[in-house]
């Protein structure tokens, strides 16, 4: 593990409300090597875009971080916010979940797609526009050179979306975490974003894709984590996690895809506020003991690591 | 049960220049009681716009609209109303069936007001029925729509489409922004709610593999028409575009597909709306294609056999 790009060692982001504190992120343990995609799959409400946002330091402000964040052997998480400013987009690009949100609506699309480009490669005008135009054309934003001009409310969500990844992409940076590309988006346009990512990745690119979309995952991955509450239940290579899920949780998730059956996971999804004690899965799990009242380990085991006392 | 026949609809926008965009071209569809139907296709083919004219929240530029017989298109509002409650739709979003100022409780009782008639003690009986059909606890009532999450208050929205009894269920990209585990949550649920109630379902979605789950029947949508028809659709795909489809789920091929002159048809175009983006076309294609009966399959391709 020579080259490792990213690594997330001990991460726990606390974010307080008025009903009591929510851990969002416990604990997360991870490393991303370079040229990798590495997908973090989970329900919504299990912290995953948290831990994103942990990672580019674009937290609420109210959020508590605690860990450590590594990037190329720097360390990000201590960062100023002046330094960080410079990875951000450059080293670390991010493609948000809601592409309203996310653009300025008071700013044409080509504008903000080739802000990267303006800002950290020190291109002119003129050529981030033809830059822009292009990679608009790339991702089905035709014809570029009037959609360039148009603003984010003229745009369908689609397409804003494909937008996004142009921007995310303008830069050439090494690592992109990508939260939930493909929400919303059809088969056809999906496919497309799986190309594209695909033809960055193999420019050198490493992804972390945060989805709840398991069949996309399965398409690009090389490795999975599965977050449940908040905590990474497991994490393996992808052959292997799809040919055999060790955790009860991963089980059920993919037990829930429509190809093998739509079988719903039995029980609700703990509130983040009031998690239960020992193994969060517990309350729902086909498998539980007395033990699982306690913390379960992190066991190691081929290559792959799953929080699970049934594996201790 | 519902029959739709050469159904248009045009989008007009535009005061001085106008500018109009046929979004639905020429649909004839059919549905029968208890029957399980997906209507598929990407985003823009016109799905949406199709249910909406089916439920007759759109008045369709021509064509017409039978339930049971009756016509619907052209009938006064207040004749409509008696049918409004046989024909329900689940939009995508449902923020936009619920007033966020109302309890969710108030919600699902309103159409039992709107179409009056029922004592108040019915009200809250049948409310409660709904409630524990659709699987919330009674906790969940007097609940704001922000208080609860995604999946409960689409269950909220099936709840309140079921209060008046209907004949058909359309649901418009109901579970496409729910997590897989709440997905098959809701599709399990509607299902046995059809299997209780005996209720047609019109599926419209861009998830191929839930449409392969839960549907008796596909049709697959393309730039306003119905490109295939048909059962066992997805296992033998006999029009180019329901191929590419295909391909797209199992992410065959990763090239990106892109028009050579973009997407827009020339003004006038009468042949095959897919012809710009076919691996298989010819000069043929430029001829407009009918739905043709390709052993108990409607095809709209001249070359499908």
């Amino acid at each position: 593990m020579s080259d490792v790009l990213l690594k997330v060692s001990g991460v726990s982001v606390t974010i307080p409300t008025g009903k009591g504190a929510v851990q969002a992120v416990d604990d997360a343990a991870f490393s991303i090597n370079k040229h990798e995609v590495f997908s973090l799959i989970g329900e919504s409400g299990s912290g995953k875009s948290i831990l994103g946002q942990a990672i580019m330091r674009l937290l609420p402000p109210n959020a508590v971080f605690s860990g450590k964040v590594e990037l190329g052997g720097t360390e990000i998480s201590s960062l100023s916010e002046k330094e960080m400013q410079k990875v951000r987009g450059k080293t670390v690009a991010s493609i948000a979940q809601n592409p309203y949100l996310a653009m300025n609506p008071g700013i044409r699309v080509g504008t903000q797609v080739a802000e990267p480009m303006r800002a950290h490669l020190g291109m002119s005008k003129k050529d981030s526009k033809a830059r822009t135009c292009r990679a608009l054309k790339y991702f089905d934003i035709i014809p570029a050179e009037v959609r360039e001009r148009e603003y984010p409310f003229q745009y369908s969500g689609g397409m804003l979306q494909r937008a996004m990844v142009a921007m995310g992409t303008a830069a050439n940076p090494e690592l992109i975490i990508a939260d939930e590309p493909t929400k919303g988006v059809d088969v056809l346009k999906k496919r497309n974003i799986a190309a594209i990512f695909k033809k960055v990745s193999s420019d050198g690119c490493a992804f972390l894709l945060i989805t709840h979309d398991v069949g996309f995952a399965r398409a690009m991955a090389d490795r999975i984590a599965v977050n449940y509450c908040g905590q990474i239940v497991e994490i393996a290579e992808k052959e292997a996690f799809f040919k055999e899920p060790l955790h009860p949780y991963s089980q059920a998730l993919l037990d829930a895809v429509p190809e093998r059956g739509m079988h719903p996971i039995p029980g609700l999804s703990p509130s983040m506020i009031e998690v239960p004690e020992g193994c969060r899965f517990h309350p729902r799990c086909p498998y539980k003991t007395d033990r699982c009242l306690t913390n379960p380990p992190v066991v190691e085991l081929d290559g792959r690591s799953v929080r699970c006392w049934v594996y201790a | 049960m519902l029959k739709a026949e050469n159904l248009h609809f045009v989008y007009t926008s535009g005061l001085i220049k106008t500018i109009k965009k046929a979004a639905v071209c020429g649909v004839d569809l059919e549905i029968f009681p208890g029957e399980t139907v997906a209507i598929v296709g990407e985003s823009g083919c016109g799905k949406s716009t199709l249910a909406k004219t089916l439920v007759q929240q759109l008045v369709p530029a021509s064509g017409e609209v039978f339930f049971g017989g009756t016509k619907l298109t052209g009938m006064s509002w207040k004749n409509l109303r008696k049918f409004m409650g046989k024909i329900q739709l689940i939009p995508q979003n449902p923020d936009d069936v619920v007033d966020p100022k109302w309890t969710v409780e108030r919600s699902v009782a309103e159409p039992f007001v709107i179409c009056r008639g029922f004592s108040k003690e019915e009200i809250l009986v049948n409310v409660d029925a709904l409630f524990a059909e659709v699987g919330l606890s009674a906790e969940h009532k007097p609940r704001y729509p922000h208080e609860l999450s995604g999946g409960e208050l689409q269950r909220v929205v099936i709840a309140r489409a079921l209060a008046l009894k209907p004949d058909l269920l359309v649901c418009d990209e109901a579970t496409s922004m729910l997590d897989v585990s709440v997905q098959a949550f809701i599709v399990t649920m509607l299902k046995d709610i059809q299997k209780k109630r005996g209720l047609g379902l019109v599926f419209i979605t861009h998830d191929l593999e839930v449409a392969k789950a839960v549907s008796d029947r596909v049709l697959v949508m393309y730039a306003g028409e119905i490109v295939e028809e048909g059962k066992d659709v997805f296992d033998r795909p006999l029009h180019p575009y329901t191929r590419a489809l295909l391909d797209a789920v199992q992410y065959a091929s990763l090239e990106v597909v892109l028009p050579e002159e973009g997407r827009a048809l020339p003004d006038g175009f009468t042949g095959c709306s897919y012809c710009r983006l076919c691996r298989e076309r010819t000069d043929a294609c430029k001829e407009p294609q009918k739905l043709r009966d390709v052993s108990g399959r409607l095809v709209r391709c001249w070359k499908s056999k």
